[in-house]
């Protein structure tokens, strides 16, 4: 542990159901914590009912492991090692792989530094394949890929081994497509394309617990070829051939030559798979000893399938390979932070910190990241999980806990306090220990309730915050709940606190209206909130509303006139006009390309350049909003108006409550542009206070909004669906039903899958899963993400339009008067 | 929207009020004002100057009403007094005492807020009312074996009795309530809430009421009534019949304190009985999240609502008290009546709390800048002993000392108690803290500021709020601007120069 260049801290990262947690079962059964029979079945990181249940992870879940490495092995290591010491310490993290929970993985690849990527080689490279990969990229994490479910393409599929070979050469290049697309060819990383002959990728079956790198093979062939381990393993993949004749590698096929993979790889495995399945005893028992596998007395009594299980996990055992090729080709924290120091902190990069983080440095000050909270056995409070990248974390240390919202110098969202432990995770179990050097990944006891989900320790008075961490699912799905009686109110209120801090992407919030809404990143994620609150969080029963979706209240053109409002006594006036922002300023902002503390000079360069923005015009954004950041901005357009800096903290208090509750349904307001053109104010400062300016300002906005064609944004999911050509057909039936266009319908290689891509709108999303399955045959399971926000069509202020049902709908959940207020309320005349 | 603050004089001559306005024929006067009682109620207290307050809509019969309480006792001397600033329901002792009044009658609606300053006493007038059509319709809409609360807008105690003698043979347990008049009992008879009648309280008036010994018969006394119940039964299995408009603040104030229980409303003007819809769960929920709003509040402005409900002051106090334990700060203010455009004036206040009488504390909250909770809000945001148990009262005399929902404070743990605020997803602490010095405090430092724009910042005083604005106050632009002389300024008052157009 206190041997920095002999840890690695990885996580296992898929698309849902190819097998990650099955896999992580024959890592963790090397390390003797389940036994190795029962490894593939047991799902050890599941460490929740209802996922072992529902045999999906929900939660990410960590677990250390042990591994020796050979000492003939450590030459492969190409990063600063300790020649001295071949035992490492594996941190690992197994996250979960369904679309709704991609932000357990998110919190996952925070703390670790390397990422196992597992493809299902029969289904390959999914779109949650992409995300995560993505995601791992993004933030500087080395990837491995592992090959899974060999045994299905065997046993059930029963490929010949040059398709088999074909298609893992695809899934590879696909892999390294996405590699290349987000990853920096020349970035601080180097290479990080996966290649079989590096021994980046693994093959194998995690069910059935065995698994292979080349380099496995090639130490078994050196002494057959009489050449280097090395050397072998280029030969092993690509177009290497072998003429048995010549006894020759070529590059080309001729007649008798035979790809290196298929024939020295592919083909005992092949061999064994046929000799158990279909020949006799003696047949396999010929060819096991020809392996020099040892089998037991019991072991040689078994049949088929369970005794091929055994043959292989003695042969090829998973742990094995995938260990080694995780310790060689993953980097140590020492190797990663060197690079990842400059992602991860926000403050000046020569800073004490940052200098601690780079190095390493167990002696600096200490920088410990909170990625999630885990639940403790004591209900209602938690570990806040988390990384040491710098100095030593121990128990009893007095520690500054740092929210997302901490600024160095000020001391908003943070707090002082004592860590009462410091603990180790072990999947179901958890370990108490006295001190933990950066490096590591750990639990805290008792600093959880001083911590939203995420945040920065540090011991360090200038420290200032990790980078938070950017989740690739937005929370769009919404429900209200209410407890039967009233008097459940306060239970209800600490269930929905404690569910917001054990998940990382819900939302919980209390509405103006009183209604209490539970957001999350789809049905599934939704369901299993719910699930936790009732039964866990809050143990009280609570009415489920229908799911509704949160919607974005903008304008579709400019105001068609100029609006004014004037203040309650009449000696103001505001005079205003909406526009909409330029397409993909809204994004822009939301990704912080165009952010409210950017230099405003640099800030107006990009937006007149991007974005056509008039140059003085850019120069003069008031703010953003809502809540200081939101894709709406505030613009003077005025010239020469007497008092107007005065005024601007009111029409700015005025503009974040106008854009926080739009006048349509009190929605969020986004992709609006307000532009203040004129303002008279009485020349006495009494007359022109906040209470006459911040009124009039919000109603100045709302008349400009309806006057520009007010229009409603929805959020629309990207959906990817495979299933086989047959079944296409009911697919286009459900997607046209409920307003989808498909985009993309590609064939995956030589297969009758096919991939259906397309974008739903996610308020027809509910239900969808299951229709989809029930017009299949139960063949097609969709995965959405949500993508972008878009228009829905009509008039919202046509109350039998679309919208404008939406807007009805709304107003009426959330106890508004009936109707969009008319103009007549907000709009004076001269 | 809102009426001005201030506005020109011209304004408010004219400026319509909008009431349905009726004046009573001479011939009803003395029954309807119950002249006769007023002038005993003077004679036996020998009182020499008489305030009569009138709302709005029987401000036209007010002359009349004067000359004849004049009449019959010539040697007093009256005199007339609109509302209050706060509202219609309430006694305007300030007013009255303006004019060194010695007593005061009240006329119209009340909310029976009880008083300190001078004796009272109320007319409540006579609403028209079927009460043949009324049992009727009662009748059709509850069945026979429901348990019944009989209550009623105080403009229908004319007829209570009636009504009530006419409805008693319909249903089997029908409890009738009784108005918790100021002005026939002495403040210091009665405590508040839930207690046992009272040997002191003075029979004759409550003849209704058993007068009985019997440790397990109830009396609940809240929102100004009196309801004394069987043997043995709870108010939790009655349903409540309310005689009045079925938009009456006095219903609203009764169904948040009897929240547990079934309304039906009677509403004369439209002859009919109607189940109360209005979902009492969703408004308390809506009160809770009053409530969270009030945990999350740096800097919480007391708004006096009342100058003369009794105890106000007490209750100011208290919550200065209350809330300087939690680590927020408060500041006082007394706006007459609120509108949001005077709340609005001081844009570094979270949320303001109003203390005001029952029926006035509650407010439709959609135009203010900034929520305003009642006291009891406050009370459940910061008084840790304080749990929510879904009963509510919405007059604050209930929550001080000798109260019926008075719990004493708890202190704070050294450390405050620290969660997450539902409302913002943010850390919050309540309590006192010593905040983690970071270096130097906010004030001291000088800020360096970017104009580029202005970005949501946190206060935890209105000094730190003052030093976050963007705007510093006016560029004194030394040396740029010439030197003139001195010229005349504005004539007039701030509302409307004389000079200005369109003025």
């Amino acid at each position: 542990m206190d041997n920095k260049r002999n840890i690695r801290n990885m996580s296992v990262i898929a698309h849902v159901d190819h097998g990650k947690s099955t896999l992580t079962d024959s890592l963790v059964s090397k390390a003797g914590i389940i036994a190795g029979a029962k490894a593939g079945e047991t799902r050890f990181t599941d460490t929740r009912k209802d996922e072992q249940e529902r045999c999906i992870t929900i939660k990410s879940t960590a677990i250390s492991l042990y591994h020796e490495l050979p000492q003939e092995d450590m030459k492969y290591i190409k990063q600063e090692y300790d020649p001295e010491n071949n035992y490492f310490l594996i941190n690992l993290i197994d996250s979960p792989g369904h679309v709704d929970f991609s932000s357990e993985v998110t919190a996952a690849l925070r703390v670790t530094d390397g990422a196992l990527v597992v493809v299902d080689c029969v289904s390959g490279v999914c779109v949650q394949t992409e995300t995560v990969l993505r995601q791992a990229i993004g933030e500087r994490i080395r990837p491995v890929l592992f090959m899974n479910k060999m045994d299905l393409a065997l046993l059930t599929l029963q490929l010949e081994p040059e398709d088999l070979y074909q298609i893992f050469q695809r899934i590879i290049e696909n892999v390294n497509v996405i590699v290349g697309t987000y990853g920096e060819e020349d970035g601080p990383m180097g290479n990080i394309q996966v290649d079989p002959k590096n021994g980046t990728v693994g093959f194998g079956s995690g069910l059935h617990g065995w698994a292979f790198t080349l380099k496995d093979f090639a130490k078994m062939y050196v002494t057959k070829f009489k050449v280097e381990e090395s050397v072998l393993m280029k030969r092993l993949w690509g177009d290497y051939f072998f003429n048995e004749k010549t006894k020759k590698w070529s590059k080309n096929r001729d007649g008798d030559s035979v790809r290196g993979f298929t024939n020295y790889i592919l083909k005992p495995i092949y061999s064994m798979f046929n000799a158990c399945m279909n020949k006799t005893k003696e047949d396999v028992m010929f060819l096991v000893d020809k392996l020099g596998v040892k089998l037991t007395s019991e072991d040689k009594e078994l049949e088929g399938k369970v005794l091929l299980k055994t043959i292989m996990r003695k042969w090829l055992p998973a742990g094995d390979a995938m260990l080694q090729m995780i310790v060689i080709h993953l980097p140590s924290p020492v190797t990663a932070q060197k690079y990842r120091a400059e992602l991860l902190y926000e403050g000046p990069f020569d800073d004490e910190c940052c200098v601690a983080i780079k190095e390493c440095n167990s002696k600096g000050p200490l920088m410990m990241y909170i990625s999630k909270m885990v639940p403790t056995s004591d209900k209602g409070r938690f570990y806040a999980f988390g990384r040491v990248f710098a100095g030593t974390v121990a128990t009893g240390q007095k520690v500054r806990l740092m929210g997302p919202n901490y600024v160095p110098g000020k001391k908003e969202d943070l707090c002082e306090k004592s860590i009462q432990r410091t603990i180790l995770m072990m999947g179901r179990y958890v370990e108490s220990i006295e001190d933990v050097p950066c490096g590591n990944i750990c639990g805290l006891v008792g600093v959880d309730q001083f911590l939203v989900k995420t945040g920065t320790i540090s011991t360090h008075k200038d420290a200032h915050n990790m980078r938070v961490m950017k989740f690739s699912v937005s929370p769009v799905v919404r429900v209200a709940v209410e407890c039967k009686n009233p008097s459940e109110l306060p239970k209800l209120v600490e269930g929905l606190k404690r569910l917001a801090k054990s998940d990382p992407m819900v939302q919980c919030i209390i509405e103006e209206s009183g209604e209490h809404i539970i957001a999350g990143a789809g049905e599934l994620h939704l369901e299993i909130c719910l699930k936790d609150l009732q039964d866990d969080h809050a143990g009280i029963p609570i009415v489920v509303s229908e799911p509704v979706v949160s919607y974005r209240e903008t304008v579709d053109s400019e105001s068609n006139i100029t609006c004014l409002a004037k203040s309650p006594n009449k000696h103001n006036r505001i005079f205003m006009k909406a526009a909409p922002l330029p397409e993909g300023c809204a994004e822009s902002i939301d990704n912080g390309d165009i952010a409210p503390r950017q230099d405003v000079k640099e800030r107006a360069r990009f937006m007149v350049e991007k974005y056509n923005f008039d140059a003085t015009e850019a120069r003069k954004i008031w703010c953003f909003g809502p809540e200081g950041t939101g894709p709406n901005l505030l613009m003077d357009c005025t010239k020469a108006v007497q008092y107007l800096n005065e005024i601007k903290d009111s029409v700015v208090a005025g503009f974040q409550w106008a854009t926080k509750e739009g006048v349509l349904c009190e929605e969020n307001m986004r992709g609006v542009r307000f532009n203040i053109h004129d303002v008279t104010l009485h020349a006495d400062a009494i007359h022109r206070g906040g209470g006459q300016i911040i009124p009039t300002a919000r109603r100045v906005i709302y008349a400009s909004v309806l006057t520009a064609s007010p229009a409603l944004f929805e959020p629309v999911y990207l959906v990817e669906i495979q299933c086989t050509q047959e079944v296409s057909g009911g697919i286009y039936g459900v997607l046209n039903k409920r307003r989808g266009i498909v985009f993309d319908n590609v064939q995956i290689g030589n297969t009758p899958q096919i991939t259906v891509r397309a974008y739903l709108p996610v308020m027809e999303s509910f239900g969808f899963t299951a229709d989809l399955r029930s017009n299949t045959g139960g063949q097609a399971f969709p995965q959405c993400v949500f993508d972008h926000w878009q228009v829905l069509p009509g008039d919202p202020l046509d109350v039998n339009s679309k919208p404008g049902i939406v807007v009805t709908q709304s107003r009426k959940r959330k106890g508004l008067k009936e109707g969009v207020p008319g103009l007549d309320n907000f709009m004076d005349k001269l | 929207m809102s009426t001005s603050a201030f506005s020109a004089s011209d304004d408010v001559i004219h400026r319509t009020i909008e009431c349905h306005t009726v004046k009573t024929s001479t011939d009803n006067l003395k029954i309807v004002y119950e002249i006769e009682r007023c002038v005993t109620w003077i004679q036996q207290s020998n009182f020499k100057k008489v305030a009569l307050q009138f709302p709005d809509v029987l401000l036209v019969d007010a002359p009349s009403v004067a000359k004849e309480i004049e009449n019959c006792v010539p040697e007093i001397s009256a005199f007339i007094l609109g509302d209050t600033s706060y509202g219609s329901c309430c006694v305007d002792e300030v007013g009255a005492q303006h004019n060194r009044a010695d007593c005061l009658i009240h006329f119209g609606r009340a909310c029976l807020s009880p008083t300190v300053r001078l004796p009272v006493l109320y007319v409540f007038g006579r609403s028209p009312i079927d009460t043949n059509q009324c049992v009727f319709e009662v009748k059709k809409a509850l069945t026979p074996d429901t348990k019944v609360v009989f209550v009623y807008d105080t403009t229908y105690n004319y007829v209570a009795d009636d009504v009530y003698m006419k409805l008693k043979s319909n249903f089997q347990d029908l409890v009738f309530s009784r108005l918790l008049d100021p002005s026939t009992t002495l403040l210091s008879n009665y405590s508040f809430g839930l207690h046992k009648v009272s040997n002191s309280l003075d029979a004759s008036s409550h003849q209704l009421i058993h007068k009985s010994s019997d440790q397990d018969q109830a009396t609940v006394c809240k929102c100004g009534r009196y309801i004394s119940l069987p043997f043995g039964s709870t108010l939790e299995d009655y349903t409540f019949l309310f005689i009045g408009a079925s938009e009456s603040s006095a219903l609203v104030n009764m169904m948040m304190t009897f929240n547990k229980n079934n309304f039906y409303t009677y509403d004369p003007s439209k002859s009919s009985c109607e189940k109360e819809t209005v979902k009492i769960n969703k408004a308390l929920m809506k009160r809770y999240y009053l409530i969270e709003r009030t945990k999350d509040a740096n800097i919480v402005g007391i708004v006096a609502g009342t100058l003369g409900v009794a105890k106000y002051k007490d209750m100011i106090d208290h919550l200065k008290v209350l809330l300087k334990a939690a680590g927020k700060k408060s500041y006082t203010f007394v706006v007459g009546k609120l509108n949001p455009a005077k709340l609005a004036n001081f844009a570094e206040v979270d949320i303001y709390v109003l203390v005001a009488c029952p029926e006035s504390c509650l407010l439709e909250q959609t135009e203010f800048y900034r929520p305003v909770v009642s006291p009891l809000e406050v009370e459940m945001a910061c008084n840790q002993a304080r749990e929510w148990t879904g009963d509510y009262s919405t007059d604050f005399r209930d929550l001080l000392p000798g109260g019926s929902m008075f719990i004493k404070a708890s202190p704070f743990k050294e450390s405050g108690t620290t969660d997450v605020s539902l409302i913002d997803n943010k850390i919050r602490t309540l309590g006192v803290v010593d905040n983690p010095d970071p270096g130097k405090s906010a004030q001291q430092t000088v800020a360096i500021r970017s104009d580029a724009s202005v970005v949501a910042n946190v206060a935890q005083n209105a000094g730190e709020f003052l030093a976050g604005r963007s705007w510093q106050g006016l560029d004194r632009k030394l040396g740029e601007t010439p030197v003139v002389k001195a010229t005349d300024g504005q004539h007039g008052i701030a509302a409307s120069y004389d000079n200005e157009p369109g003025s």
